[in-house]
């Protein structure tokens, strides 16, 4: 990846509003292609009820070395710069509003309405700059009955039928960490969707405004699994369908040393294989059977077989056989695996006062203008004073907004 | 969304040669947005081991028979497409999908490594001909790399990619999440970003450019902010171990009366000191995150929860400010009044088959709204059609057809 090359959203501004995972994330897929993301952060002293919390996952500040640490290794503020502005007050409203008449893109990620009440919400923006693209990711939506319903990652796929498929007979759902809405229906959902609108906007002339669901980008992720549903009404149980376990050839099996090991034979071809190499080429004509007996003399058959090795035993064995197989791997295993590093999923970085902080990478990789990771997260409000310069705004005057905490 | 508003993605032309799920989906997004999508199917009779076997996996029909148009009409992944069948492996093939290049934005396939060149449908060969196309290339593991040729599918790509291992419970195998975290997420989902961040870039460099996107490297983005407490704090995640996974009391699923589950996700202290209160054990509250008391508060939970019906629960709680959910099978899911009043189930008349349903447009875009505008064509229905549109003439596509060229 050579230095000079200039990503593929160079020139697009984004200011984003949001907090958490998923708008983070979006902005960060749009910083590493390029974009010139600001965050904007809160002045002032949090108040009411979230005063004095403080989350181990967040930014620290420039304060301690807890700080800066947490903050080098903060990999959704990499790229990006940070402005505090407070939003209450007239003064830090009509700040942001400069920024605005500069940018492409607003992301905000508030509940309902909270955008109205700070004056940031799309009408106010878009009559100042008709060509923003304004982004609303929120939980169920801007409008529909659960409109005001708080929830997280394990509600939006509750409700969007995804959670209720997920998991073992005679267990609670197994919840898929907070991937599915807060990163993929949310955060990487919104970031497509932003610059589906900076294109369309190349022919109108104008910006608009999306209204981004995480719950509606979950149902959208189960697409295929829904047209099965509307043609056949097949409902899922957890492991009673072929791709969440309940069959042989695409399943998780354990090995010799206590680790699982993954098969995903749906082919015939591949599935014929493996029960040839696991010694019973016979069951390769009943890879679909519907018996439930033989079903579960193949799935004890294989489970046998699968504890006779270890895991990297089988990976190995298996490997050059054309099947498809992989080792379930722990986060350290999956970040140390040799093909993960080679393809650049492991970025190193250097952080002042911190040293080198590993971050994961960028996933799609383009040949003429490749995504980077250029720098780590700012502290809230590192780049306050030379945003504000960048508007024109006085030295001077910046002090002043600094110490009526307009400005942070 | 009236019809006649315009598309976001209007004269973006792709052509799709990718099957199964993950580009087929990557391009849906692309089409309910506007764009002319192409899928470029096999003609000529399958040949090898693939020869006269079909996957039991979803797809959609592929003959003019009532089930294979009824099996079309519900396929989602391949709505607001046409379709043209041509067979790569002749020299006329491979000059009408040359044709069909030269006047394409985008082309999307997801073959094993390699195999895009041995048809000579590569990006290499493509741009010379149209340095404007964004060629994308979805696979498993990338374009690169020790596992480059390793075949899989989505199972494997989120064990490799570290997701499969933090999913599930105590004492159980992993749990499988679908195939929503590779093939749709990671895979198709990142591969249609992708494409139109390409398309912007193309905007100002005047050239079109090649991404390798692997489903497994899609998976590990997914996994930045867990990574990123991994790289500082050395975090691994255990099955049930976890906040993020069913470790806690707060963040979890519960079996409500009638044997349904019922899904409670709240993190913030001031939503579980809400529930505490609600469950009529406020001390609770004060012990959240005490690793002591998890064992105890989970146990209570699970017993309170079983005294009422998920129905009755969720009438409760989704007033108060506790972040609750149902658990709902896809049925409930897609009958839900609220999914219903946002648009997340679309029906379309098929010809020949009635009013069919499918899963709707996830972002809602104000001023170029995405549409689902037709169903899925059958493989070749538009294969005159886009002749036509390339310049051929009537006996030359009969000749072609009569040839096996296309179909």
């Amino acid at each position: 990846m050579p230095g000079e090359a200039l990503g593929a959203l160079e020139g697009i501004r984004v200011l984003d509003l949001s907090r958490l995972a998923p708008g983070p994330y979006g902005s960060m897929l749009l910083g590493d292609m390029g974009a010139e993301v600001i965050l904007v952060e809160e002045a002032g002293r949090p108040s009411g009820r979230r005063a004095g919390r403080q989350r181990p996952d967040v930014r620290g500040d420039n304060e301690t070395a807890e700080g800066r640490r947490r903050t080098a290794y903060n990999a959704f503020g990499r790229n990006k710069r940070s402005i505090r502005i407070n939003l209450k007050s007239t003064e830090g409203r009509e700040l942001f509003y400069r920024l605005v008449d500069d940018a492409d893109v607003v992301l905000e990620g508030y509940r309902p309405g909270v955008s109205e009440r700070l004056g940031v919400d799309y009408a106010t923006l878009s009559a100042r700059n008709p060509r923003l693209v304004y982004c609303s990711i929120s939980g169920y939506g801007q409008d529909g009955p659960y409109r005001d319903m708080v929830g997280h990652d394990i509600n939006y796929i509750a409700m969007a039928g995804a959670l209720g498929m997920i998991g073992r007979k005679g267990t609670p759902p197994a919840i898929p960490v907070n991937v599915i809405a807060d990163y993929a229906g949310g955060g990487l959902m919104a970031a497509f969707a932003i610059t589906v609108a900076l294109l369309a906007r190349e022919e109108t002339g104008r910006g608009q405004y999306v209204d981004m669901a995480m719950t509606e980008g979950v149902m959208s992720l189960i697409t295929g699994l829904a047209s099965t549903f509307f043609a056949d009404g097949a409902a899922i149980a957890p492991e009673e369908h072929r791709l969440n376990g309940g069959w042989a050839y695409y399943n998780v099996y354990e090995t010799a040393d206590g680790k699982w090991l993954s098969i995903g034979s749906v082919e015939p071809w591949f599935f014929a294989r493996l029960c040839e190499i696991l010694g019973r080429p016979e069951y390769g004509a009943h890879q679909y059977s519907t018996d439930a007996a033989l079903r579960n003399e193949m799935a004890a058959y294989f489970r046998a077989q699968f504890k006779t090795k270890t895991r990297d035993a089988w990976f190995q064995t298996l490997f050059d056989e054309d099947i498809c197989v992989a080792p379930v791997y722990s986060l350290s295993e999956a970040f140390a695996d040799s093909h993960n590093r080679e393809r650049g999923m492991v970025v190193e970085l250097e952080a002042p006062g911190v040293g080198a902080v590993k971050q994961v990478g960028v996933a799609p990789k383009f040949s003429e203008t490749p995504g980077r990771v250029r720098h780590t997260a700012p502290y809230p409000g590192q780049d306050t004073d030379a945003i504000l310069g960048s508007l024109g705004v006085e030295a001077s005057v910046i002090a002043d907004l600094r110490a009526r905490e307009v400005v942070a | 969304m009236s019809s006649d508003c315009p598309l976001a993605l209007t004269g973006i032309r792709v052509l799709d040669l990718s099957r199964l799920t993950p580009g087929p989906y990557g391009s849906m997004l692309l089409g309910d947005m506007g764009a002319d999508v192409i899928m470029v199917e096999e003609a000529g009779r399958p040949s090898g081991r693939r020869a006269g076997r079909k996957l039991q996996a979803t797809v959609r029909g592929d003959d003019y028979s009532e089930e294979g148009r009824r099996q079309a009409a519900y396929y989602a992944l391949g709505r607001n497409k046409r379709s043209i069948r041509i067979n790569l492996k002749s020299a006329a093939g491979q000059e009408v999908f040359y044709r069909l290049a030269a006047g394409a934005d985008v082309v999307l396939e997801g073959f094993r490594p390699g195999v895009a060149r041995r048809l000579g449908v590569d990006y290499a060969t493509l741009s010379a001909r149209n340095p404007r196309l964004v060629y994308c290339s979805l696979s498993g593991y990338g374009q690169t790399g020790p596992y480059t040729q390793l075949v899989g599918h989505d199972i494997n790509y989120v064990s490799i990619g570290g997701a499969l291992g933090m999913i599930g419970r105590q004492g159980r195998p992993p749990a499988i999440p679908m195939n929503t975290i590779a093939d749709y997420a990671g895979g198709g989902l990142m591969a249609a970003f992708a494409i139109c961040v390409a398309l912007l870039a193309r905007r100002r460099t005047g050239r079109g450019q090649y991404i390798d996107l692997a489903m497994s490297d899609g998976v590990l983005s997914l996994l930045t902010g867990i990574g990123a407490l991994h790289f500082s704090e050395g975090l691994e995640l255990e099955p049930e171990s976890h906040r993020m996974n069913g470790g806690e009391a707060y963040y979890n699923t519960y079996e409500t009366a009638d044997g349904k589950w019922i899904s409670i996700g709240s993190v913030e202290p001031w939503f579980f000191a809400r529930l505490c209160e609600i469950l009529g054990r406020p001390a609770y509250a004060e012990v959240q995150y005490d690793a002591a008391k998890r064992e105890e508060i989970k146990g209570y939970l699970r017993e309170r929860f079983k005294t009422k019906t998920r129905a009755e629960w969720f009438a409760l709680l989704q007033e108060e400010d506790v972040c609750v959910a149902p658990v709902y099978t896809l049925e409930e899911a897609f009958a839900d009044p609220h999914a219903r009043a946002r648009g997340m189930v679309a029906e379309l008349s098929a010809a020949g088959i009635g009013m069919v349903r499918q899963v709707g447009v996830g972002p809602k875009l104000s001023e170029t709204p995405g549409q689902v505008r037709a169903p899925a064509p059958l493989p070749g229905q538009h294969t005159d059609e886009l002749l036509r549109e390339c310049g051929y003439e009537a006996e030359t596509i009969a000749a072609y057809r009569a040839e096996e060229v296309v179909a």
